[in-house]
């Protein structure tokens, strides 16, 4: 590997970096929202087993739905964990039985004909753990000084940024991009027609008639969610997408009552440093053109 | 370690998660259901035509008490007892397929339409598919066909 190279993943890394105290306070915030605001997973033991129709993958080896009681189990497992990574002991070992226990707790609930979108959620303890959220305001942290790493973000920008583009192809695919089709103005339609809920702002922008801002809306949704994976190297324009894509799923909420706000705390992640530090592109720009301008003035 | 040797390192563990995400996202693609878990977002799929028109399935349930009224409900508040964005879902799997119903289903659905009815005891229930041609600047929507119905005695 050259020099250059390496130096430019160590680059990357360092862009992407937490503070270890800000870090902390999400790893806080995380875990007192799973203690606090955990959905409900006990419904799955209580719905006739006749709906239960798990998704291609491990959790078509269950033959049915688990029993009140084994779920009543999980969900203590999940208060448990939930309290291990808010003390921070062991933080790394917390973070990942915290993914285990919410994939698990996903998979059951959507055995039922339908899959959601949360994975971000889900493997968000198993990132940060990795990258060290546990380095401040823990029991870790009081056993020995640790310090935080900005490649497990790095990993994780690159699951974020695909994810995001899964999305996106298919729309592109789909017609999102012919400038006579408006896709957008469908689906506000659709839910307007067919349900389940309208959202807040659904019937006003309905109301738009206006070709030019719903192609817009198809655009810069398939932009916003297809070009985060390309731009995964470069964590200042990395986090400007995850603005933008937080934006979007502001607009999905208002338009179509759609919530993807778990996401939220995913994207949280990348922003767990001081301002000034969330755009090293910035910086990177600022030394070449000085470097640039210094052989020039010593000539 | 070196720096060139942990950047090495890092790069192959890069390289590696790329590999596992591709391979995992054509598996989801080529997957006629949804698999999880994967590394996916939401698609939400076909645009219309360039005339705005697209079909889609409107569902309508019905519920008929012993006292001679009628109520209609909305999936998500019959079938309140699953995760909301399961409802239709699980609804359509088992009652559009003309499945027979487990007494486990049919004493449910008893239940959820009496907790719909404020206690009031049901007859039947009646969940109608219907496809329509949805106008999208009219915002309106004209049956295309006829529909599917399903009457569950209670």
């Amino acid at each position: 590997m050259s020099d250059r190279l390496a130096a430019a993943i160590e680059w990357i890394c360092r862009g992407y970096q937490p503070a270890p105290r800000a870090f902390a306070a999400l790893r806080i915030v995380f875990a007192l929202k799973l203690l606090l605001f955990s959905g409900d997973v006990l419904w799955i033991g209580e719905v006739p087993a006749q709906f239960y129709s798990p998704p291609p993958g491990p959790f078509m080896l269950l033959s049915g739905q688990p029993s009140v009681g084994a779920l009543i189990a999980l969900t203590v497992v999940r208060a448990l964990v939930a309290i291990w990574l808010l003390v921070g002991w062991r933080t790394i070992w917390a973070s990942v039985v915290m993914t285990v226990v919410l994939l698990l707790c996903a998979g059951l609930s959507y055995s039922f004909g339908k899959v959601d979108h949360f994975i971000l959620f889900d493997l968000a303890p198993l990132a940060c753990g990795l990258a060290g959220w546990g380095a401040a305001w823990s029991l870790d942290a009081r056993r020995r000084a640790r310090t935080t790493s900005g490649y497990p973000l790095f990993l994780f920008a690159t699951v974020v940024g695909f994810a995001m583009f899964t999305a996106a192809l298919p729309k592109a695919v789909a017609g999102w991009l012919d400038p006579a089709r408006q896709a957008t103005h469908y689906f506000v339609a659709r839910d307007d027609i067919a349900g389940p809920v309208p959202g807040l702002l659904g019937e006003l922008v309905l109301s738009i008639d206006n070709a030019l801002f719903w192609k817009a809306m198809d655009l810069i949704t398939v932009f916003a969610e297809g070009w985060l994976v390309f731009v995964v190297v470069l964590p200042g324009l990395f986090r400007l997408g995850l603005l933008l894509i937080a934006a979007f799923h502001v607009g999905v909420f208002l338009m179509m009552g759609i919530d993807f706000f778990d996401n939220l705390y995913a994207y949280a992640a990348f922003f767990c440093l001081a301002v000034g530090r969330w755009f090293p592109e910035a910086d990177l720009l600022r030394t070449i053109r000085r470097r640039r301008r210094e052989p020039a003035a010593a000539t | 370690m070196t720096l060139r040797s942990r950047s090495s390192w890092k790069a192959a563990g890069f390289g590696f998660l790329a590999i596992v995400l591709i391979v995992q996202g054509v598996i989801d693609w080529r997957s006629s259901t949804e698999a999880f878990p994967t590394i996916s977002m939401p698609t939400f799929g076909q645009a219309p035509d360039q005339q705005g028109h697209r079909r889609i399935d409107t569902v309508r349930i019905e519920v008929a008490y012993d006292d001679g009224t009628t109520l209609r409900v909305e999936p998500e508040d019959l079938f309140e007892q699953f995760h909301y964005s399961s409802a239709r879902y699980a609804m359509a799997n088992v009652l559009r397929s003309g499945d027979d119903l487990s007494d486990e289903t049919r004493e449910w659905l008893a239940a959820q339409a009496r907790r719909v009815g404020n206690g009031r005891s049901a007859q039947s229930l009646t969940f109608t598919w219907q496809t329509v041609d949805l106008d999208i600047a009219a915002v309106s929507a004209r049956p295309v066909r006829e529909a599917t119905v399903r009457k569950v005695d209670l």
